[in-house]
């Protein structure tokens, strides 16, 4: 899955922001997936909504609308059983 | 201007800050309800940017806390996709604006500019206004006290009580606030020069028996007009 840059330059002015957010957001996705399954695991569901919320704003940002539709759904509804088979283990 | 930014998303809030920082602004940064509202009893701020969602406190009980120390602190709000309820109750608490993620951070910038400028115009008005308390006069901007044998000119500490007791519903002060206002914390030794203040406005305004500054135990003090027959 490749990351749109072009919509995350223009909502964060510049190229540079727009890189270390990318990077930031790299370094972040397995140790919050990981999390977020965890989560799930653990029916700690307080935990898995808030998680959920943080990974599809980010998802947002990288024009990720997929991934970010199915993480609104864990985030109002986490004790729901949900598809993560589209979420790759890195970027 | 001092910007307190309290947003638990660890890889865009450096970058807002950053964003805010290089158009001018001061930013606090902070990652949670209660280390925001630390940064704000302790700092000075002119508005605040609050993360609607974060665990454990959330931004909306962040804004009812700050809001009961500085009734008239600019708060915008940071969301996702709000509902109509979190609408409602951020209107209710009296949000300034709201911005919905993901947004441009030229958009924040403008929204905080605005907001800003809305608050310090509201706040030039505030200065120039005069209060009438009993047979006495008080202008806000000359800090000076008309109405006793002479004009009194009151210190800036002394004009900022009086502003409080003017501004406040009911005349009631709560002791904390009145602290976290005038000096920016909740200090045991400032406590008793608050005490020192309050008798000195008793003593400034007892020409007019129809005005007292009652002790509200546990609370703090409600100054009294009553209503001459």
């Amino acid at each position: 899955m490749t990351l749109n840059t072009e919509k995350l330059v223009s909502l964060l002015g510049t190229e540079e922001a727009a890189q270390r957010f990318v990077e930031m957001f790299q370094q972040q996705w397995p140790e919050q997936l990981a999390a977020l399954k965890q989560a799930l695991k653990d029916e700690d569901w307080e935990n898995a909504s808030n998680t959920a919320h943080s990974l599809k704003s980010q998802c947002r940002y990288l024009g990720l609308d997929n991934l970010a539709d199915i993480l609104q759904n864990i985030e109002n509804q986490p004790d729901s059983s949900h598809d993560l088979s589209l979420f790759p283990p890195v970027f | 201007m001092q910007i307190l930014l309290v947003d638990d998303d660890l890889t865009l809030s450096p970058l807002t800050k950053e964003y805010l920082e290089a158009k001018g602004y001061t930013v606090t940064l902070r990652h949670s309800g209660d280390e925001g509202l630390n940064a704000f009893k302790s700092g000075n701020y002119d508005g605040c940017i609050l993360d609607v969602k974060m665990p454990m406190k959330d931004g909306f009980s962040l804004a009812e806390d700050i809001r009961k120390i500085s009734p008239d602190m600019p708060i915008l709000f940071l969301t996702g996709a709000i509902q109509k309820e979190e609408r409602i109750r951020g209107l209710a608490l009296g949000a300034d604006d709201y911005i919905t993620k993901p947004f441009s951070m030229e958009e924040l910038f403008l929204r905080v500019r605005n907001t800003l400028k809305r608050s310090a115009n509201q706040q030039k008005q505030a200065d120039k206004s005069v209060h009438q308390i009993g047979q006495y006069r008080f202008d806000v901007a000359t800090r000076e006290l008309y109405g006793g044998p002479e004009m009194i000119k009151l210190t800036a500490i002394e004009a900022k009580l009086l502003q409080l007791f003017c501004e406040s519903d009911n005349g009631i002060i709560r002791r904390d606030i009145a602290l976290q206002r005038i000096w920016g914390d909740e200090d045991m030794l400032k406590g008793r020069s608050l005490n020192v203040y309050v008798s000195k406005l008793r003593t400034f305004l007892s020409e007019d028996p129809a005005i007292e500054i009652l002790n509200v135990h546990g609370e703090g003090y409600q100054m009294v007009v009553r209503e001459s027959t």
